[in-house]
């Protein structure tokens, strides 16, 4: 492989976390679409002194912050899990 | 305004015709080991200590009755510094259980409707020679290690964030409370974190299929409960 062609290690891993958050971002919008409209306002998580509901919880994704960071780390556990399982 | 209260079960309930030495022995045993302190705020405006933590301590507090401790409540504004440091040094309980937040190095108590740290590095001594579950979060991964090194016999925790979904409280709660029940039966920390872990699993089963986002906080919640200490001991 030609030192061109060589992928950026800092690069890759930038690009490998979008691919899970996309991911996990779909899991959370499957998710939010099962959930009648009326109750995506509703509270739902509550997590230290924070409380979101499930609009809030895709923006938390969306917005990459500390608290949808960790949402997608669970939702990756999960899918793993289930791979663990399938496997 | 909540107050400090000592339950125990009705002498009438326990007391039989003719009790014999053995049975006195053993009913007094509990006066003199199975004492616990449960420190439990309720923040108004709090969604986790008003919703989760504080019911959820309430259906320990009555577990624990049932199986012969004597309990010292501390609820919401009295769940403060200053008076659960005198419930431990008075009351002297071999058990202490928290529920509510935590963070790294801080049990957090209450005091005029805000929380204020209960047990921190600097009073970590105080549980010395006393067994500790807590449902909070984080302080497995500080205050829990400090507590073993000031000789604490054993620490129950969460060493990251304990995450609850409010439209599954019942799960939520069983799967938190399955630990410190098997404490209260007598079991041993390390048996009680089996029972606990293994309740988390079955919880995380029961809600993958309904909900996914539910099911990942329990997940988390279980991979995260930590057991310190010796795992052989028991809460008394």
């Amino acid at each position: 492989m030609s030192e061109k062609s060589r992928p950026n290690y800092e690069e890759a891993v930038k690009k490998e976390f979008e691919i899970t958050k996309q991911l996990a971002l779909a899991e959370v919008r499957e998710w939010i679409e099962k959930i009648p409209e009326e109750e995506r306002d509703k509270p739902a998580i509550v997590v230290a002194t924070k409380v979101f509901t499930p609009r809030q919880l895709v923006k938390e994704v969306e917005e990459d912050t500390e608290y949808g960071r960790r949402l997608v780390q669970m939702l990756t556990k999960v899918r793993l899990e289930l791979a663990k399982k399938e496997g | 305004m909540a107050s400090q209260k000592i339950d125990v079960l009705p002498i009438a309930e326990i007391l039989p015709k003719y009790p014999t030495i053995a049975w006195l022995i053993q009913k007094l045993k509990p006066w003199l080991l199975k004492k616990l302190l449960i420190v439990r705020p309720k923040k108004p405006g709090d969604a986790y200590t008003e919703q989760f933590s504080f019911p959820a301590a309430e259906l320990v507090k009555n577990k624990a009755v049932l199986e012969g401790w004597i309990v010292i409540d501390l609820q919401a504004n009295d769940a403060s510094r200053e008076k659960v440091t005198s419930a431990i040094t008075e009351q002297k309980p071999s058990f202490v259980i928290q529920y509510d937040h935590g963070s790294t190095y801080v049990l957090w108590g209450q005091e005029s409707n805000v929380l204020e740290p209960a047990i921190d590095l600097s009073n970590v001594s105080l549980i010395s020679g006393r067994a500790l579950s807590t449902v909070s979060c984080q302080t497995a991964a500080g205050l829990g290690p400090s507590a073993i090194a000031a000789t604490a016999r054993a620490y129950l925790g969460y060493d990251e964030l304990h995450w609850v979904h409010l439209w599954h409280l019942a799960e939520f709660t069983e799967a938190a409370n399955a630990a410190n029940y098997a404490l209260l039966e007598g079991k041993t920390f390390l048996e009680a974190y089996n029972i606990g872990y293994n309740k988390y699993t079955q919880k995380y089963n029961q809600l993958l299929p309904v909900n996914t986002v539910a099911a990942s906080l329990m997940l988390h919640d279980r991979d995260h409960l930590t057991r310190l200490g010796d795992p052989s001991a028991r809460a008394y």
